[in-house]
């Protein structure tokens, strides 16, 4: 317990006493959650429709009042031109033209709206889909006919917590946080001591090699623990993200700080040089990012991509993150902070057996 | 060599080139606290040590001499603990270095080559964490006075000179109270006021009863610091005394330099060392008929007592080497290991 209380405290005086550190446990990851925050939370869904309105009429109008009602379509109007030419040069994705003449065909029934989308955009399509919405009402309500089919519009939500992007993506930032710093950091200060021949000195000394990696799974801990504490701050204060008063998700973040601190131990192994560190703790963690939803849930992904994932570590931080602070879902939750619980076990006890100082 | 300071140790530094008595010298003991027998290490097809066996006995200054790659780290780092043997029997302190290391371990202090401590650590922050690791409690200030360093106690270790480095090395070497101090290379790469700084350290420590282990390259430094010197070539041990007794059966008399002689044809034997030309005359006969000789040559000539370089070139042919480029990361590690 001395021993591995010196080399936690040691760790904790090189870290406040280094500005590069610092940065990435606490700037990095407040840069992170307010570029995304920022990029994900305005415009509150809204989709981008530009209108030619070359007719003006009453007609015209109630039209745009329609599609407006919406609520879903942010309308901007286009001037007159050449509409094509016009959509390449404002780079839009979707443009509707209103012809002139629209308002006196309208009463005689002979009305004629052209929708431009951009098959490239994802967006495009559900546009197109509003906008036809909106035009069978219009004709509806034209032709006097009661509705055969009435509908009514119910939310569900499946979580407590909110549907937004953000909400989905604050757990995901701290678990790309965690896994950047702790596999990453744990790699580079290894490759540090061993390169600098600390590393040899402290092999001299009776610490053993549970110890040692005990002590380096604290202080990753530790930092996790302080990242993790930045982005929830940012996330509540700056975006309003709503998070579950829950014990799990503290516990799963140091465990998952442990887990990647054993993993970065047990790499070291091979890792012999800083510079090798920090490409190979990337080459390892950029994937994982990708693939484990932090950015996008793991459903939207081709099912191949969904195997992989499975057998990424980070994939069951992200989701048992999400089911504690988010949704709630005691499943769910289960489950994969089981798996946390079980990999993190793994790495640290990997890490004690494979980390190396002695030479043969 | 003019006498630049009124301090007793200088005197002792001195007496690099001239004789001393080896009562002075003798061990405090004959208990072994290592013992070497038939000690092999091989990497893949060489053999970075091959065969060698000695005794360290307690209260003495031990030093490996030898150029670099001859062995003496690799030697050092398996009496450490921090090497496994290929073969042979290694005992520290009466305890198998293999199956007993931690025991060892807890025993012995280590200033390993290319020593290096946390660098935005202060050096008493150093010293308690290995201080830690030993789960010792040592007076933090006087482990610093030993080696000079009571105004750097909180001055950050990557703000110190190579020089104080190594000291504060010295003192983390110390901080579990050893009986047996490994110093591998402790002045390889330090300014010549910084190396005579660091021998006052090292005398200051057999003074307090401390067995030591010292490897050089530093023909010098061994003869200034050792009781007894092994001299090392190619992983053998070539000769083993003390360093007086070395010089009187390899290199015994006087030693006439032939200034620029290298390349000049001479009327006597002589060795080539850098661009002069190495004379052993054993007798005083021999030196004056040399002298009377080489005298008509016109060279400068230079008459010396013979010195621990003279031996390692009797017993070896090549000069050490005295003052190496500086050395890149770790290059003998991964030569070594390839």
């Amino acid at each position: 317990m001395i021993r591995i209380r010196a080399d936690v405290v040691a760790s904790v005086k090189q870290w406040y006493r280094s500005p590069s550190a610092m940065f990435f446990t606490l700037a990095f990851p407040i840069i992170l959650m307010l570029v995304f925050g920022a990029l994900f939370s305005q415009g509150n869904g809204q989709l981008a429709l530009a209108v030619q309105d070359n007719d003006h009429t009453a007609g015209s109008a109630q039209l745009l009042q329609g599609l407006n009602a919406s609520g879903v379509l942010k309308l901007t109007s286009l001037e007159a031109g050449d509409v094509e030419q016009l959509a390449k040069d404002k780079d839009l994705s979707s443009v509707l033209v209103i012809p002139q003449g629209f308002g006196q065909a309208m009463g005689q029934g002979q009305a004629h709206i052209t929708l431009l989308s951009d098959p490239s955009r994802t967006q495009s399509r559900t546009v197109q889909g509003v906008v036809h919405a909106v035009i069978d009402q219009v004709n509806l309500r034209a032709s006097g006919a009661p509705p055969r089919v009435s509908m009514q519009d119910q939310e569900v939500r499946n979580s407590q917590g909110g549907g937004r992007y953000i909400d989905f993506f604050l757990p995901g930032v701290i678990g790309m946080t965690l896994s950047g710093n702790a596999l990453i950091g744990g790699l580079e200060v290894s490759a540090k001591l061993k390169q600098r021949g600390i590393l040899r000195k402290i092999a001299t000394t009776p610490i053993r090699k549970w110890e040692w990696v005990l002590a380096k799974v604290v202080y990753q801990v530790f930092l996790t623990g302080l990242s993790a504490a930045v982005i929830i701050l940012v996330g509540v204060v700056g975006f309003g993200v709503h998070i579950r008063a829950d014990w799990t998700w503290p516990v799963l973040i140091a465990l998952s700080g442990a887990m990647f601190a054993g993993i970065a131990m047990a790499l070291s192994r091979v890792v012999k040089e800083e510079d090798q560190a920090n490409a190979a703790g990337s080459a390892v963690n950029f994937p994982m990012i990708f693939l484990s939803g932090v950015f996008f849930p793991l459903e939207s992904m081709p099912s191949f991509l969904q195997a992989i994932a499975r057998v990424l570590p980070l994939t069951y931080v992200n989701e048992a993150l999400r089911a504690s602070m988010v949704t709630g879902n005691a499943s769910a939750l289960l489950l994969n902070g089981a798996a946390v619980a079980l990999l993190a076990l793994l790495a640290v006890a990997a890490g004690s057996l494979l980390v190396d100082w002695k030479e043969v | 060599m003019p006498e630049t300071s009124a301090q007793p140790r200088r005197a002792t530094i001195r007496s690099v080139t001239s004789p001393r008595s080896a009562a002075q010298r003798a061990p405090a003991s004959r208990e072994a606290v290592i013992q070497v027998r038939g000690l092999v290490k091989q990497y893949g097809t060489l053999r970075a040590v091959d065969g060698i066996g000695f005794d360290v006995f307690r209260g003495e200054v031990f030093a490996f001499l030898g150029p670099n790659g001859a062995g003496k780290t690799t030697t050092c780092e398996i009496l450490e603990t921090l090497r496994a043997k290929t073969a042979g029997d290694v005992r520290v302190l009466g305890l198998d270095v293999k199956r007993e290391s931690d025991a060892v371990r807890k025993r012995i202090g280590v200033l390993p080559q290319d020593f290096n401590a946390f660098d935005r650590l202060t050096c008493r922050e150093n010293l308690a964490y290995f201080a830690a690791m030993f789960h010792a409690r040592p007076d933090l200030d006087e482990l610093l006075g030993l080696v000079s360093l009571q105004g750097k106690a909180d001055a950050r270790y990557e703000t110190l000179s190579g020089g104080l480095k190594q000291r504060l090395g010295v003192a983390i070497a110390l901080v579990n109270d050893p009986e047996l101090v490994f110093l591998d290379e402790p002045t390889t790469g330090l300014d010549p006021r910084a190396r005579r700084e660091a021998w006052d350290v090292v005398r200051g420590l057999r003074a307090r009863g401390k067995t030591l282990f010292l490897t050089t390259h530093y023909m010098e430094e061994a003869q200034a610091l050792a009781d007894r010197v092994a001299i090392l070539n190619q992983g053998r041990i070539a000769a083993l005394d003390t360093p007086d007794a070395l010089i009187q059966r390899y290199a015994p008399g006087q030693t006439i330099v032939v200034k620029g002689g290298a390349q000049a044809s001479l009327p006597v034997k002589a060795e080539p060392k850098g661009q002069d030309a190495i004379v052993h005359a054993p007798t005083s006969k021999e030196l004056s008929s040399a002298l009377v000789a080489l005298a008509r040559t016109g060279l400068g000539l230079e008459v010396r007592t013979p010195t621990l370089e003279d031996v390692f070139l009797h017993l070896t042919g090549q000069a050490l080497e005295q003052e190496p480029a500086p050395k890149p990361e770790a290059p003998k590690r991964r030569r070594r290991a390839a």
